[in-house]
């Protein structure tokens, strides 16, 4: 469901996920983030992710149970942490969404 | 201290359909009342900067700040304070480190295999990079432009039709604005042929530093 690359640099964030709550780091998990959401959108509807929250609505109109489904969308429901343009210490709430939301996403993607 | 201000095309007076309503809170999170009246889909995007940042990014010289200083509108806050921060604020003269920091970013990209084919995401990360560069480079040169079309062209040389592509997929992918099958097309050729340039696309840029 998501590619080598995708799933490479993911990994990479969660295993220090510090190193990426600012600068150039968080801009590209921010890219990554963005790529991850269009291999999804491709896999799951069949079409490119033309929007974060568009695709987010899509997603929460599937009725599956399945783990995967369930932690895409919470992850999805957090996904303004990473994009929040507020001038201040993101560190924690970064660091949150990469343990908790995607850590779990991938997790329940691989049957963990 | 508290100032609420009205930033971007809107202060600039050249926001339309396609624009955010941009609005800079310092200090404070309220709400705020709509300070344009248009269309009430059209999206209000918050800027924030807690007290701390505020005066972090002034002692820099931010040129955030002076974008703000020079084209905000002073929605609320006390406006004498605000004048005196502005007559007294200087700004930085070396954008290099911001420059090079985008420049990352892209290369990111540009090294990501088959990134290209997320074309919409792509071409939006692109743009943020390229606007950035373009508005730091143009700075450097004491020229102090935030349009985003003179960003991409004055600032990194990019073709009217180039800046005008990266710009739609932008809006398209970051404001949802309406697509066709026709505009999709558009954006994977042109995803593909940024792939083929925006290795020399970094290293032109990377050279100027």
């Amino acid at each position: 469901m998501i590619s080598e690359p995708t799933m490479k640099r993911l990994l990479a964030a969660i295993d220090e996920p510090k190193s990426y709550c600012s600068g150039a780091k968080r801009k590209q998990l921010q890219a990554t983030f963005d790529k991850l959401l269009d291999e999804l959108s491709m896999k799951l509807f069949n079409e490119p992710c033309t929007n974060r929250m568009v695709f987010r609505q899509k997603v929460n109109s599937q009725s599956s149970v399945s783990a995967a489904v369930q932690a895409l969308k919470q992850m999805l429901k957090n996904q303004d942490l990473l994009f929040s343009k507020d001038y201040r210490d993101h560190a924690d709430e970064i660091v949150k969404f990469l343990t908790n939301d995607v850590a779990h996403f991938l997790e329940a993607l691989r049957g963990g | 201290m508290q100032f609420t201000l009205l930033i971007g095309s809107f202060a600039r007076g050249t926001g339309g359909v396609g624009s955010d309503i941009d609005v800079l809170r310092i200090g404070h999170k309220r709400r705020v009342k709509r300070p344009v009246k248009l269309d009430y889909s059209l999206p209000i995007s918050y800027v924030d900067y807690d007290l701390d940042s505020f005066k972090k990014l002034f002692l820099e010289g931010s040129l955030f700040l002076y974008h703000a200083f020079m084209e905000g509108r002073l929605l609320e806050g006390d406006i004498r304070q605000w004048n005196r921060l502005k007559e007294s604020f200087v700004v930085s003269d070396n954008f290099s480190d911001s420059i090079e920091e985008y420049l990352q970013v892209l290369t990111y990209i540009e090294e990501y295999p088959e990134y290209e084919r997320s074309s919409v995401p792509y071409l939006s990360n692109i743009f943020k990079c390229l606007k950035n560069i373009g508005i730091f480079r143009m700075a450097s040169m004491r020229r102090y432009d935030f349009e985003k079309v003179n960003a991409l062209m004055a600032g990194c040389g990019l073709s009217d039709l180039d800046a005008k592509i990266l710009i739609k997929a932008n809006a398209v992918f970051e404001r949802a604005t309406p697509t066709s099958p026709a505009l999709l097309k558009e954006f994977e050729y042109s995803a593909i042929e940024w792939k083929e340039r925006l290795s020399h696309q970094i290293t032109r840029m990377a050279h100027d530093i």
